[in-house]
């Protein structure tokens, strides 16, 4: 059953991916975005990423898809532009696209997969290989409703709403506790960059004022 | 069958697929949602090594590209704007301005 | 968050900070005024200081494993400033003339400057990564600064395609080392002291990071976007962005390199050194021999910026203490001859109208003699002809690839430097030998003094280094003691 969500939800988010890139019409390559979109947050949800998910379609979704998709109509007769500099041909960038796949897929094979663990020194050690979860998906680890109010009780103590709800809150408790304490300074630094791109966006899409919205500005502001 | 590797085998395809259409495409709105593809698989690896190893960096990591994700395309398509407002003004033929 | 993380996050707190009080400040200022000039050079010496006296004291770790607080993350908040310093005094006249919005464009220099403490400063790599996002994102708008020119829209476009582009090559790299290593965080990963079972994933995740930061600091097959990128956004602007920008990206590479835990790769580090190697040496011959043949000087001076990314690449190669050391020093160096050559540029640009063609600066020692000489000093410095500082800055980063082991590239590196002297030369003989191609049509040349003064402490820095190197070596800190 896992097996075949899976390959639905990764066969949807595949689709739309080649739809987005290949399709000829821009506005067929918006819309199935939203499907990759939507199938990615699938995947989200089945590796127990439910807030990442919500997330998923609240910022995707609901924000970039819509941006992209009002550019689409504001720059309808945009005419195209070659970032491709130099003399390399599209085979060349698909053989280039293809020998990576290829890389990655053998890297993703040949590696054994790698967990880190504290030994008695204090330092930290890499064991564990995928051998043994590959026959378990998931089960090796401790990423579970159960296991992650037992792992933040000690930490934290155990929040109301987790034991009102039996474990039902997810993974959205422990992201926010992370975000407030280990993280604290990554979750502050990102507001310069909002802050950088609101006052970026503004300043470079804003229309340059004519003389006489100049003068009526001058005369309101007095 | 390992959900670790199936899930890395789809982000895999996810960023071929996303980082061919860059290099493909000419329209910088369709070249734009080809960069939000591969971001969109490094997320997808992201998640599928936080799950497999039971480590929430890896999810917190996904949420602050989400968040960069947002501020690039608010960003972007201003540029965008941008050159096409001029572009309708000065009636240059081509973006290629500056070759040479 | 206790006191020593308040300190160590300091530097970044007060670039930010007079950013924001920069917005504020013009909100309610309706003429165009020097004001947030000022308040950007005040802000960045504040940081410079702040970051010196941290300098001195105990190396530690803050925010739980968050932002480094050592000698190298202050050396390089310091030179970050010093470029923010030197950036803001050449803006001055630049801007007002082309009647920019001055508070915005110095708030983003700002903002720009404290992504770039992030990078040099952050202990993992989700903190690099926002740091190298906020100064990207600075970086496209201030590219695309004269919103009515379409060289510099364009400029925007193709930086900010290609820039994001290669964030996800970035981001990619930073998931494959994650999940090879269980870990984001450097100190972490540092302290991994055996690694039982890795493949090739850990390589593939390092040289994806690489082919990211290559793009970030227009390594040779990455480079494409430069020229171009250079030449349409503001001159000043481009000073900017290739020199603090590249610096932030090769203290960033140097610090996730340096964190890779002893064995992790085995055989792995050997080629991923000869991965290194060969971006440093094809960077340093293309861009050397390119630039022979150009005849725009912002384009000279973008290729040129490939080959120097080719030198710093040099010392990540040799990935030890001397190439450390090295890339400190280089990158220094590198950022006051390049801001200022830039900044030369900016300032004839504006004075005269023209200046973007290197046969506008024939006779320039006639018409300028002033300009003429420093930009003499700056670009004997940028060959490597001592006893300018450029000299010392390469003597050092073959030194450390020597010292590794790669002898071969040193010479490459020797080699490059001898064809760079031709260019760099040449335009010294068309200003002092050349007659004027066009005689000065009675145009008023408006002197520009506060951006003399910028490009005059620049040079003189570069002498004084030059003279005395032993300045820099010690605030680097590690060795040639």
């Amino acid at each position: 059953m896992f097996d075949i969500i899976f390959y639905i939800f990764g066969a949807i988010t595949v689709g739309g991916a080649l739809v987005t890139a290949f399709a000829r019409n821009i506005v067929y390559a918006a819309f199935s975005l939203l499907f990759t979109f939507f199938g990615i947050a699938g995947l989200y949800i089945m590796a127990n990423a439910d807030f990442l998910a919500v997330t998923q379609l609240l910022v995707y979704v609901g924000g970039i898809l819509i941006l992209l998709i009002f550019g689409v109509m504001l720059t309808s007769r945009i005419g195209t532009v070659d970032i491709r500099v130099g003399t390399g041909s599209r085979w060349v960038a698909g053989i280039m696209a293809l020998g990576l796949f290829a890389i990655l897929c053998a890297a993703f094979f040949g590696t054994a997969a790698t967990h880190t663990e504290k030994s008695a020194d204090g330092k930290s050690q890499v064991v564990t290989s995928w051998a043994t979860h590959a026959t378990r998906p998931w089960s090796g680890s401790k990423w579970n409703q159960d296991a992650t109010t037992e792992a933040l009780k000690p930490k934290y103590g155990a929040p109301d709403e987790v034991k009102s709800n039996e474990g039902s809150s997810g993974t959205s408790v422990e992201i926010g506790t992370l975000f407030l304490t280990d993280y604290l300074l990554p979750f502050e630094v990102i507001s310069v960059l909002i802050l950088v791109s609101l006052l970026g966006a503004t300043m470079i899409a804003r229309k340059e004022p004519t003389k006489e919205e100049e003068a009526i500005a001058e005369s309101v502001s007095v | 069958m390992s959900s670790l590797s199936n899930y890395l085998i789809v982000s895999a395809i996810l960023f071929m697929i996303g980082a061919s259409g860059v290099m493909f495409r000419k329209n910088v709105i369709v070249i734009f949602m080809c960069v939000e593809l591969m971001l969109n698989a490094v997320n997808l690896t992201l998640i599928a090594f936080s799950q497999f190893m039971g480590d929430q960096s890896g999810q917190i990591l996904v949420f602050f590209v989400m968040t960069v994700a947002a501020a690039e395309a608010a960003v972007g398509l201003a540029i965008v704007i941008s050159v096409y407002r001029n572009k309708e003004t000065v009636e240059i033929d081509k973006l290629n301005l500056l070759k040479g | 968050m206790n006191n020593t993380d308040f300190i160590a996050a300091l530097p970044l707190i007060i670039l930010a900070g007079t950013g924001l009080l920069i917005l504020l400040w013009d909100a309610f200022e309706k003429t165009p005024s020097r004001a947030p000039l000022i308040l950007t050079m005040a802000g960045a010496i504040a940081a410079a200081i702040v970051a010196g006296i941290n300098m001195t004291g105990p190396a530690s770790v803050a925010f739980g494993g968050l932002l480094y607080d050592n000698a190298f993350s202050n050396f390089f908040t310091i030179i970050f400033s010093a470029a923010t310093i030197l950036t803001a005094l050449l803006a001055e006249r630049y801007l007002l003339e082309e009647e920019v919005l001055v508070g915005e464009f110095c708030a983003l220099i700002l903002f720009a400057a404290s992504g770039m403490v992030m990078m040099a400063s952050g202990a993992d790599m989700l903190v690099i990564f926002l740091g190298l996002e906020t100064m990207s994102i600075a970086f496209y708008v201030l590219a695309g600064l004269f919103r009515t020119k379409t060289e510099s829209n364009e400029a925007a476009l193709k930086y900010f395609l290609l820039g994001a582009f290669a964030t996800g090559f970035f981001l990619y790299g930073i998931a494959l080392i994650y999940g090879s290593l269980g870990t984001m965080n450097l100190v972490a990963m540092s302290n991994i002291h055996s690694v039982t079972t890795s493949g090739p994933m850990l390589l593939l995740g390092l040289i994806l990071l690489i082919v990211g930061f290559a793009f970030k600091v227009a390594a040779f097959p990455f480079h494409q976007w430069a020229p171009d990128v250079y030449e349409g956004a503001p001159t000043v602007v481009s000073g900017y962005m290739s020199t603090a920008g590249k610096a932030a990206a090769f203290s960033a590479i140097v610090l996730v390199f340096s964190s890779m835990p002893a064995g992790a790769l085995a055989g792995g580090a050997a080629k991923i050194q000869i991965v290194i190697a060969a971006l440093a040496a094809c960077s340093m011959l293309y861009g050397n021999i390119v630039a022979l043949s150009q005849t725009k000087i912002k384009r000279m001076l973008a290729y040129s910026s490939t080959a120097h990314a080719g030198y710093l690449l040099l010392g990540v190669a040799a990935l030890n203490a001397t190439g450390v050391a090295a890339i400190e020093i280089y990158a220094a160096v590198y950022l006051l001859m390049q801001i200022a050559a830039f900044g030369i540029v900016a300032l004839l640009e504006k004075e005269t109208g023209t200046g973007l063609n290197l046969d506008d600066y024939a006779g320039l020692a006639k018409r300028r003699p002033w300009a003429a000489f420093l930009l003499a000093i700056i670009m004997l410095s940028l060959a490597g002809i001592p006893p300018f500082a450029g000299f010392f800055g390469k003597y050092y980063l073959f030194l450390a690839a020597i010292n590794a082991g790669l002898t071969w590239l040193a010479i490459v590196g020797v080699v490059s430097s001898i064809i760079a002297s031709y260019f760099y030369l040449r335009i010294i003989v068309l200003m002092y030998f050349r007659e004027p191609l066009h005689a000065d049509d009675g145009i008023a040349v408006k002197e520009n003094n506060i951006s003399y003064i910028a490009i005059g402490l620049a040079s003189a820095a570069l002498v004084v280094l030059g003279l005395m190197p032993g300045l820099l070596t010690d605030a680097t800190g590690y060795f040639f003691k």
